[in-house]
């Protein structure tokens, strides 16, 4: 589903920051894995460049066999709004809409009409036990229940992979546990799924643990 | 479309206030445009209705002294002018259609019965009624039989008809007594302007022939009706030959700056027009800079909404938002705001400038019901014009697309990652 080879990123910020010094992964489709490291070592610029919410300087990345090198921002929209599907970990719910109208946001995008997307909406907020507070503000919900909801909306396009950034970060425990059986649940549906985190229990969960350090992948650990 | 509309609706909401004091300036600036204008109409209706009826394609000729010796006569020599000037420049100029004359005495006294009026008595020639905007409502206008035939025959004003013979009595073909001379009233006419309410009007020829000393002196003016003059130039080549014309006839320099007195209407006219013309664009200028105040209120608004908004615009890309679903959301939520508040300005500007012309309307036939003749307006009908409605309105979309163009390109070359790590 995704290849990287030797991907490089600097970035310049006044002094030049090599963030990623050639970086080559391969991820299959249905797999589930997760990127650790300590701050700085390049995991979240990795994630942005596979979400093509940022480009690479150097190497190549390969999405569903097809060659990611500097897309218009047009391609890039498209790419993002039909294959990935994005979990923050603040959520990054548009604060003035309701949990129903968030969740149907990427259907916007992709020309559904409102009525279609309410009902597609619904369905997946039924499914993630949100059917109720489906006309509530994000202001009224729980942090567990803002990221179920913010993983309704990164689901309803059905996209290939979905990419995780902290999704469990801003959760207690109880919330935590429920949010990453769900995400196994998905990923059990054949949906490929990278996951940043800092957490080592939460990395334990997945199949592969891809450990950063300096910029390049450190160590690789098969989970199962 | 519907869906783009409830997307800037529901943004729109979030900052109500902000957005209404903003919306305020621009409807602001629509009804002080919709003021401006209405009243630049309101006085140019007024005006223009004072010269109802007036002939403007006229040039009239008046005696005068002369400022130059010529050909052996001093300076200050009065010219007189005469019927047969008249007639001469009206056969000798082909652009010329028709001519009058007026020869006027003040003073004169006419009576019927008891009743009695002091009032001015004016010769005048065929088609001077018609050619000054004077309308015969009854009976006929003085005809070349009565100027050949020295006829003593009058044509009357409604008021003076009124105040000889009573309210709503018929003077039409009834003597009346001018100066111890009985005369046939032949004619009743109306008219728009006030000094000839109280003026009696009989042949030019019957006048000069009674007042044989005043004769001596001339007629008062000439009034020639053009045709085919259409412009300033051709107007003042005119000018030029009836001056040489007369200046022949009566032995005077055709470069005297006086000689006689020649006033040019069209002239005037296309002055007027032209102070009219420099008056509305001055109005618009004004409304227009009112209306730029509102715009750039707006703009900075969307702005300042743009630069809140960035990191849900990060949001939103992340999801598949193309740059140009972004300009379009910040442009048409511009050009609602404007749009709306706009034609609440608009609205508003049109509905008071009714009140207005409602107002004088009432005012104007207040006056009319106590002097008894249409009163002389100077601002009439204030309301603006479909044309410049229209116009206001191409003016808010534009204003609308001003206001959003920055905000929006702002908007639109936001880098995703940029705009999600925006004030994070």
């Amino acid at each position: 589903m995704i290849n990287i080879e030797n991907i490089h990123k600097t970035y310049d910020n006044g002094a030049l920051l090599h963030v990623l010094k050639g970086v080559s992964l391969h991820i299959e489709k249905g797999e589930m894995v997760s990127i650790m490291g300590a701050s700085g070592s390049g995991k979240s610029t990795l994630l942005n460049i596979l979400g093509i919410l940022d480009t690479y300087d150097e190497g190549k990345y390969y999405l569903a066999g097809k060659l990611i090198n500097n897309p218009s921002e047009n391609e890039a929209a498209e790419y993002r709004n039909k294959m990935i599907g994005f979990i923050f970990q603040s959520f990054n719910l548009i604060n003035y809409k309701n949990a129903l109208e968030n969740v149907a946001l990427p259907l916007y995008y992709q020309g559904v009409s409102r009525k279609k997307r309410n009902i597609i909406a619904m369905e997946y907020l039924d499914v993630l036990g949100l059917k109720d507070w489906a006309t509530h503000m994000p202001n009224e919900m729980s942090g567990g229940q803002k990221q179920r909801v913010a993983i309704a909306r990164s689901l309803i396009t059905k996209p290939d992979i979905i990419l995780g950034d902290e999704p469990t970060g801003a959760l207690d425990s109880v919330n935590t546990i429920e949010v990453m059986k769900l995400l196994r649940e998905v990923n059990m549906q054949g949906m490929t799924m990278i996951l940043v985190t800092h957490e080592r229990e939460i990395a334990e969960q997945t199949d592969r643990i891809i450990n950063f350090k300096d910029g390049l992948i450190g160590s690789i650990e098969q989970m199962k | 479309m519907k869906e783009l509309i409830k997307e800037i609706f529901s943004s729109i909401k979030q900052n109500k206030l902000r957005t209404a004091l903003t919306g305020f300036s621009v409807a602001w600036g629509i009804f002080m445009l919709m003021i401006l204008l209405g009243s630049g109409n309101g006085l140019q209706n007024g005006i223009t209705s004072n010269l109802a009826g007036q002939n403007l394609n006229t040039i009239r000729v008046y005696s005068s002294v002369t400022q130059n010796p010529y050909k052996g006569y001093k300076k200050g020599r009065i010219i007189r002018i005469n019927i047969s000037d008249a007639e001469y420049l009206a056969a000798n100029l082909p652009e010329v259609k028709r001519y009058s004359v007026y020869k006027s005495k003040w003073d004169a006294n006419v009576s019927y019965e008891s009743n009695n009026i002091s009032c001015q008595s004016q010769g005048i020639s065929p088609d001077y009624a018609e050619i000054n905007g004077m309308t015969i409502e009854r009976g006929r206008d003085i005809s070349q039989v009565d100027m050949n035939n020295i006829r003593k025959v009058a044509l009357i004003s409604e008021y003076s008809e009124d105040v000889l013979f009573g309210e709503n009595k018929n003077g039409l073909g009834k003597k009346i007594v001018v100066d111890g001379v009985v005369y046939t009233v032949v004619g009743i006419i109306s008219t728009l302007y006030p000094s000839s309410y109280v003026t009696i009007y009989t042949p030019v020829s019957t006048q000069l022939s009674l007042y044989k000393e005043e004769a001596k002196l001339g007629v008062n003016n000439i009034t020639l009706e053009l045709d085919g003059v259409d412009n300033i130039e051709e107007s003042r080549a005119i000018d030029k030959k009836i001056k040489n014309i007369l200046a022949e006839r009566h032995t005077f320099d055709p470069n005297d700056n006086r000689g006689v007195y020649i006033s040019n209407t069209i002239e005037g006219y296309m002055e007027f027009q032209l102070i009219f013309l420099s008056l509305k664009a001055f109005l618009w200028m004004i409304g227009l800079g009112t209306l730029f105040i509102g715009v750039i209120g707006v703009s900075n608004i969307m702005i300042v909404t743009v630069k809140e908004r960035t990191f849900e615009f990060g949001i939103r890309k992340s999801m598949g938002a193309t740059p140009s679903s972004l300009i379009k959301m910040v442009l048409l939520e511009s050009i609602t705001i404007t749009s709306v508040f706009g034609y609440v300005g608009l609205l508003l500007g049109s509905i008071t400038m009714k009140v207005v012309s409602y107002i004088l309307e009432m005012n104007a036939e207040d006056k009319s019901d106590s002097i008894g003749f249409a009163s002389v307006e100077t601002f009439k009908d204030p309301t603006v014009d479909i044309t410049s409605a229209i116009v206001a309105t191409i003016v808010l979309i534009i204003a609308g697309v001003i206001a959003g163009y920055v905000p929006a390109r702002r908007a639109a070359k936001l880098k995703t990652i940029d705009a999600m790590r925006y004030n994070k």
